[in-house]
């Protein structure tokens, strides 16, 4: 199996401060793959460096067999990124923003407009022409994120925290959207905190805890048929119990509360 | 009243405020601000204050030169605080305050204790105090009654100033409004020169003139610092009518201006416009360039400078009636064309990335080389500004009492051009090394960064007074005759500009993280 992301000893400082230390990672083609890891332990710095927006301090990035870096613009045209921050422009209207995201990726105005229009409907937003960005609600947010994200059909897409804020519909069509794009070949790179919509989407998992190492790497899909994950000995029944153990439960006690 | 919740506010925003000198960029504006408040502290025990009330008590005419210091303070706070938006910008909104055990009516408070507890407030009630003072310490008046008087002077003070910048805000936001706000802009700066020469030459008007004046703010707080006696209830009646009055009408406009203008459900139509516009500038370049003009064009901020340019440049050129001849206008109007171009843009293009918000982060995920950004934003900025030259050249052209010469048009044009280029090259980089994250939906409030207003407020006064002194130095005639030099100047400009976007570039690429930082809050 090809790899979609492959990378050795990234190393991301800020200062003295390491953000990412030495982490290297394969992630196979055509997977749903999950990145997991504790509130800053690393994982935004992670995607940033692997989508562009932040330059490593050391190591190498291939991503779809290719070296990425500042100047990949090629690479770039076949990734779709959702920050977790979504990236909006807030002054535009949802079409506007979609229609120039397209535009920005090659897509010619036709069809460009042809696909606003049925992501918009998709999506549920087809009756807000004149609102803009700003005055949407945090769901309707996210789903023009994930619309820009998805519109140019991208080989790979990275998704941060996609489901947060989405109604139950608009999260079973975004899942079954996810189905069909590594059915097709096509690689999903997922973080998120929930971890069983994890345990039920993605075959393969990634775990970090702070700084940015990798403590956990493996195939999780016997979760998904009531089986169990070995590691150091231990058997897991889920993903929650495998994090923990990981991780170091954290459980303060407030009299008080 | 919960008062210790409210100061609890008010030391939440001096503690905000102090945060903000964590910052690089905030060292450097506590610097100045502290020396500039040193020297203001001297101005004011010298000539401000004390000066003033000696003056006043010397002259014999104490009342006279109390109302001329109060209202010139008065109108100057006024204009520096809704013209730059230091002092009526709102600390808490009422929304943010609804999380604490405040009721309506404390709310209400507390936004405005906070308010006219900003410094800028405390330095004006400092330069007005110095002169209750002065007057009192050169035996004309009482302290006690002229400290009150002043106080409540200071109240109607900021309070007018908070009732214009939410009118003013309101009008930007509704249909129509714009227009109303272009006509206002044009009477303030026209009419004033028009009309105060007329009535100062009219038979009782100035007796007229100064009746009215007395029913105003200033008029009575000087009234009651050197007049303990007849007419203090009037005057402390009136000050108070007034505050009464301005909150009642702040508090309606509040309302009208707080109505939700959501927009109604409506499917998606395609306005081109933009996008026709924009792909003059290359099939790379339109998507972005679409992109900005529509953050440029609708900005409220950006349509109040941009609507606001051409006045301040008739402003600027025809303020005075040129003595020795209509030539001198000419020379005004070069710094008037120099700077009228950055005017109406400056706002959005000293700060190009300050109204992303989070749109920042996906410059760097599009696949184009992110030098393009910052290019596809800058043209933008020339473009919009390069209509207001045009437009500027036109109306010259057709109205300005100076006879028509291919000469005057050439520098007037030169000058558009050369300046449209130096200042948006400097923009270019007070975008990339002072950036600051910048609300898109307010229309006042000074939100530049430190960079940016030296820029503008710098650019601006350099523009004006060095016609001004190429005007009485040289004269018209000696300036025309040298014509040819704003040729080479404005290639001059040109080459600096094309130069600032190259090598911004690259700075852009390498200061991304910095300005990530510096827009997303953290330092």
């Amino acid at each position: 199996m090809t790899a979609a992301i492959e990378v050795a000893n990234l190393t991301k400082k800020y200062g003295e401060t390491v953000a990412v230390e030495n982490l290297s990672l394969t992630v196979p083609a055509g997977t749903m793959f999950g990145f997991l890891g504790p509130n800053g332990s690393g994982k935004s710095t992670t995607i940033g460096c692997l989508t562009g927006l932040l330059d490593p301090t050391a190591g190498s990035i291939r991503i779809l067999g290719e070296p990425f870096g500042d100047s990949a613009v090629a690479l770039k045209r076949r990734m779709g990124v959702m920050p977790e921050s979504l990236g909006l422009f807030d002054a535009l209207y949802a079409h506007e923003f979609l229609f120039f995201q397209a535009r920005m990726f090659g897509l010619d105005a036709e069809t460009a407009r042809h696909r606003v229009s049925e992501l918009l409907e998709a999506m549920e937003l087809g009756g807000t022409g004149k609102k803009r960005l700003s005055e949407f609600s945090a769901g309707m947010r996210k789903r023009v994120a994930f619309a820009a994200a998805v519109i140019s059909g991208p080989d790979l897409l990275f998704l941060d925290e996609p489901f947060e804020s989405i109604d139950p519909a608009g999260v079973a069509s975004i899942k079954q959207w996810l189905h069909k794009i590594t059915a097709q070949g096509r690689t999903v790179f997922l973080t998120t905190h929930v971890l069983e919509t994890v345990e039920r989407l993605c075959s393969q998992v990634a775990i970090i805890t702070k700084p940015g190492k990798l403590v956990w790497q493996g195939d999780i899909s016997a979760l998904d048929r009531d089986g169990t994950i070995s590691h150091d000995g231990t058997e897991f029944r889920t993903l929650e119990q495998l994090f923990l153990h990981l991780t170091g439960e954290r459980y303060a006690q407030l009299d008080w509360l | 009243m919960n008062a210790p919740l409210i100061f609890q506010l008010v030391g939440l925003r001096y503690k905000l405020l102090w945060a903000q000198t964590r910052t690089r960029n905030g060292r450097i504006a506590l610097f100045l601000a502290a020396y500039l408040f040193a020297i203001f502290i001297v101005i004011l025990m010298t000539a401000g204050g004390y000066g003033a009330a000696m003056i006043a008590v010397r002259s014999g005419h104490a009342e006279t030169v109390a109302q001329a210091v109060l209202g010139g303070l008065f109108l100057n706070a006024l204009v520096a605080s809704v013209v730059t938006g230091f002092g009526i910008n709102t600390a808490f909104t009422d929304a943010a305050l609804r999380r604490y055990a405040l009721n309506a009516q404390e709310r209400l408070a507390a936004r405005h204790v906070t308010g006219i507890l900003e410094p800028v407030w405390i330095f004006v009630l400092a330069l007005y105090l110095g002169l209750s003072t002065g007057l009192y310490v050169f035996g004309a008046g009482n302290f006690w009654l002229g400290a009150a008087a002043v106080l409540l002077l200071l109240m109607a003070n900021y309070l007018l100033a908070r009732v214009l910048a939410t009118l003013i805000e309101w009008l930007s936001h509704v249909k129509g409004g714009t227009a109303v706000l272009f006509l206002l802009l044009i009477s303030l700066c026209l009419l004033p020169s028009a009309l105060i020469p007329r009535l100062v030459r009219a038979h009782g008007a100035r007796h007229a003139m100064r009746a009215v004046l007395g029913y105003t703010p200033p008029f009575a707080a000087a009234a009651l610092t050197v007049n303990a006696g007849a007419g203090m209830l009037h005057n402390f009646g009136l000050l108070a009518a007034w505050i009464a009055a301005l909150l009642v009408l702040l508090a309606a406009i509040e309302k009208q201006a707080a109505r939700p203008r959501s927009a109604a459900a409506a499917v998606a139509t395609w306005d081109n416009r933009y996008e026709r516009i924009a792909s003059i500038f290359g099939p790379t370049m339109a998507p972005l360039v679409g992109r900005s003009l529509r953050y440029y064009m609708r900005s409220n901020k950006v349509r109040f400078n941009y609507i606001g340019a051409l006045p301040a440049l008739a402003f600027i050129t025809f303020n005075n009636p040129a003595a020795g001849g209509p030539l001198h206008y000419f020379v005004r109007a070069l710094g008037g064309f120099t700077v009228v171009g950055f005017l109406g843009t400056a706002v959005m293009s000293t700060n190009q990335f300050g109204f992303d918000a989070s749109g920042f982060r996906r410059y760097f995920l599009l696949p184009i080389a992110p030098g393009e950004i910052l290019r596809a934003s800058s043209y933008t900025a020339m473009f919009v500004g390069g209509t207001l030259v045009a437009a500027a050249l036109v109306l010259w052209v057709l109205f300005a009492p100076v006879p028509f010469d291919a000469r005057i048009a050439t520098m007037l044009l030169a000058a558009g051009a050369g300046g449209l280029c130096l200042f948006n090259g400097l923009s270019i980089w007070t975008s990339l090394l002072a950036p600051r994250a910048t609300s898109f939906e307010t229309t006042f409030g000074n939100q530049l960064s430190l960079g940016a207003n030296v820029l503008l407020i710098g650019g601006l006064l350099a523009c004006i007074l060095g016609v001004m002194l190429l005007d009485n130095l040289a004269g018209p005639a000696a300036v025309l005759s040298y014509w040819w030099v704003s040729l080479p100047a404005a290639a001059l400009a040109i080459l600096f500009y094309s130069y600032s976007l190259r090598l911004g570039a690259a700075t852009f690429v390498s200061r991304r993280e910095r300005l990530l930082n510096a827009l997303e809050g953290r330092n």
